[in-house]
């Protein structure tokens, strides 16, 4: 990947992935993965700070005898990510614009 | 590495530095969930995959807002992180210093312990050079007193006489058979031995010292 992701990238990712049904650490990391390179080291401090900032909550469920910690979106988290999803379209038609020639006639050269 | 190695160092680092309990039993049962979830038997894989301990532990304090005494070695990841680390510059090397001086006063503390050990195995090897130097000195000693004594007797009773001449030969022969060239090496070998127990033990104290650092 010759891009690098941002945290706030990130964040919005995992707040997709975890809209789509409640997950855990683990598969949050491997869905991630078809799109980045990222370890389960650099997930922790995302969902960390998620929830601290309350748009992810967890709760604890029984798996093969241990409990297994699933996130699950707040209200919060659900409109942060419809605010996210509109910043990356807009972002994305920008980028597209000038890397695919895109729209040309509509370039604001913002 | 395996599971158990890698959540201790964790949890070290993160006791170390004073990490409230409920953050570090929040990190530390993620990555354990990690381990679990990676499957069975595949420890090591995960471990290193996942990276060295101290490091991910480092980076939680960091976000945490604690400053680990080594951070400043590796580049900030995120301006933020640079902020914190001004916020409160001699946080951790207070810590580490306070940290060398309970090594040195345990140090000191142990001293019952350590101490007898130390002077055992000086006393030790003492006992084994006086050992063999001894029973080298009786060597000449006898061969020679023999010879003597032999060539004394040989006036008065020949036969005895010139059977103490032979075995005073045969003992100094002995010496000069097996016991110089063997004096001529151990001697250099206690040497060595001592010089390598002196280097360990100052390894050892240099080692103490060196954890200051940490």
């Amino acid at each position: 990947m010759g891009f690098s992701i941002n945290a706030g990238l990130l964040d919005a990712m995992v707040l997709s992935i975890v809209q789509q049904n409640d997950t855990y650490g683990y598969e949050i990391t491997q869905y991630l993965r078809k799109a980045v390179d990222i370890s389960e080291s650099t997930l922790y401090p995302v969902l960390r700070r998620l929830q601290k900032g309350e748009l992810l909550e967890t709760y604890d469920k029984e798996y093969m005898g241990r409990n297994r910690r699933y996130y699950r979106l707040t209200e919060r988290g659900a409109a942060s990510l419809e605010e996210y999803r509109e910043e990356w379209r807009s972002h994305k038609k920008k980028v597209d614009s000038i890397l695919l020639n895109e729209g040309v006639e509509n370039n604001e050269q913002a | 590495m395996n599971k158990l190695e890698f959540l201790t160092k964790m949890r070290n680092r993160l006791e170390k530095f004073g990490l409230p309990q409920d953050d570090i039993n929040d990190a530390l049962s993620y990555y354990e969930e990690v381990f679990l979830d990676a499957g069975f038997g595949k420890e090591e894989e995960t471990a290193a995959e996942l990276g060295d301990p101290v490091e991910i532990a480092d980076g939680i304090l960091r976000d945490s807002g604690i400053h680990t005494a080594d951070a400043s070695q590796f580049p900030p990841r995120f301006d933020e992180t640079q902020v914190q680390n001004t916020a409160n510059p001699n946080g951790g090397s207070s810590k580490s210093n306070e940290n060398f001086w309970l090594k040195f006063i345990l140090l000191i503390l142990t001293f019952p312990i350590w101490l007898p050990i130390i002077i055992t195995l000086f006393a030790l090897l003492f006992a084994l050079m006086v050992t063999v130097v001894a029973i080298v000195a009786a060597l000449i000693i006898s061969g020679i007193a023999f010879i003597i004594t032999g060539v004394y007797t040989v006036i008065d009773v020949p036969p005895v006489g010139i059977l103490m001449i032979g075995i005073g030969l045969m003992i100094t022969g002995l010496f000069v058979i097996i016991g110089s060239p063997t004096l001529r090496k151990i001697i250099p070998a206690c040497g060595s031995l001592i010089r390598g127990l002196v280097d360990w033990i100052r390894g050892l104290f240099a080692k103490r010292g060196g954890q200051k650092n940490v």
